[in-house]
């Protein structure tokens, strides 16, 4: 680890520092770049358990609702999915917490919260993979994986 | 190791944005009251003991022209570890957990184009023990997001 992590980074790619961090600049303030930070892992964090809650909202309501869990800081995704055989819910969200418990409490309060009766919590009890994804840039070569890593 | 009220205070910043500046441990440092030597050793400590997983950009799947979604398979039990272990051999597999449904076995993809996605995702289902499989695009985002405080 470096005091200057960017000019590091930047030799490597033959640019000068004040160039990269410009360009992770423009894309974070044009939105192509989300975010540069930390992945932290919640389970050394004490989030033990990550559940996936599915709901059955009436169409008319999927906006309200979706903005409505969006807002819970307990829930760190909220998407509306399109339906399938067996799977007819129409909005998911995850929900991180330090039990099971924690988590079918959480999903029975939101579920009262917004009045919406119809929801699974579906417990991972494995997890198989949890990876970065890789892109190529559209214009330059850098992908994400090279934007990585101070250490 | 256990966490102080400045480790906390540096992972939900570190969370938040690292800082696009020369000197981001200085930028760390000034803001919660410690040398920047003091925030590298730190941030080097959270990242060795893995708390922190990684310092990277995370890019707006869309904007970047790809396509993504998730995928819920019903596999037979005994298959479920070698089915999981197939899909994981494609970069584009993300995400991949068994979880206690009916479909048990829930991955996301993230691929160039849909017909990647939707190539990947026969190929999945004609894999030995796989039952069924379903793609569950996205329609709309609310949220994607997840800051974490530490809770002990």
């Amino acid at each position: 680890m470096t005091e200057r992590p960017f000019a590091a980074l930047a030799a490597t790619y033959g640019v000068g520092e004040e160039e990269l961090l410009e360009t992770l600049r423009q894309w974070l303030h044009s939105g192509v770049m989300r975010r540069y930070g930390a992945l932290v892992s919640h389970r050394k964090l004490g989030y033990e358990c990550n559940a996936m809650v599915v709901w059955q909202v009436p169409p008319e309501r999927i906006a309200e609702v979706g903005r409505l869990f969006a807002a819970d800081p307990e829930v760190t995704h909220c998407y509306q999915r399109r339906p399938a055989p067996g799977l007819p819910h129409n909005l998911y969200i995850m929900i991180h917490a330090h039990s099971e418990d924690d988590c079918r409490r959480k999903a029975e309060n939101l579920s009262r919260v917004a009045g919406v009766a119809a929801y699974e919590l579906l417990i991972s009890t494995r997890e198989f993979k949890k990876d970065s994804p890789r892109y190529a840039a559209p214009r330059t070569r850098e992908d994400e994986q090279g934007a990585d890593e101070h250490a | 190791m256990t966490l102080d009220f400045t480790d906390e205070a540096l992972l939900l910043r570190l969370q938040a944005g690292f800082p696009l500046h020369p000197r981001p441990f200085r930028m760390l440092g000034d803001a919660l009251g410690i040398s920047e030597q003091e925030a590298m050793r730190r941030v080097q400590r959270l990242k060795s003991e893995g708390y922190i997983r990684a310092i990277r950009a995370s890019f707006d799947v869309q904007r970047m022209g790809a396509a993504s979604t998730l995928v819920a398979a019903c596999v037979e039990p005994a298959r479920i570890e070698a089915v999981a272990h197939e899909l994981n051999q494609h970069p584009e597999v993300t995400h991949n957990y068994e979880r206690r449904h009916h479909y048990n076995l829930w991955f996301t993809i993230i691929a160039d184009s849909r017909e990647r996605i939707a190539e990947l995702v026969e190929q999945a289902r004609r894999l030995p023990g796989v039952i069924e499989a379903v793609e569950l695009p996205v329609l709309q985002r609310f949220k994607i997001a997840a800051v974490f405080d530490a809770k002990r």
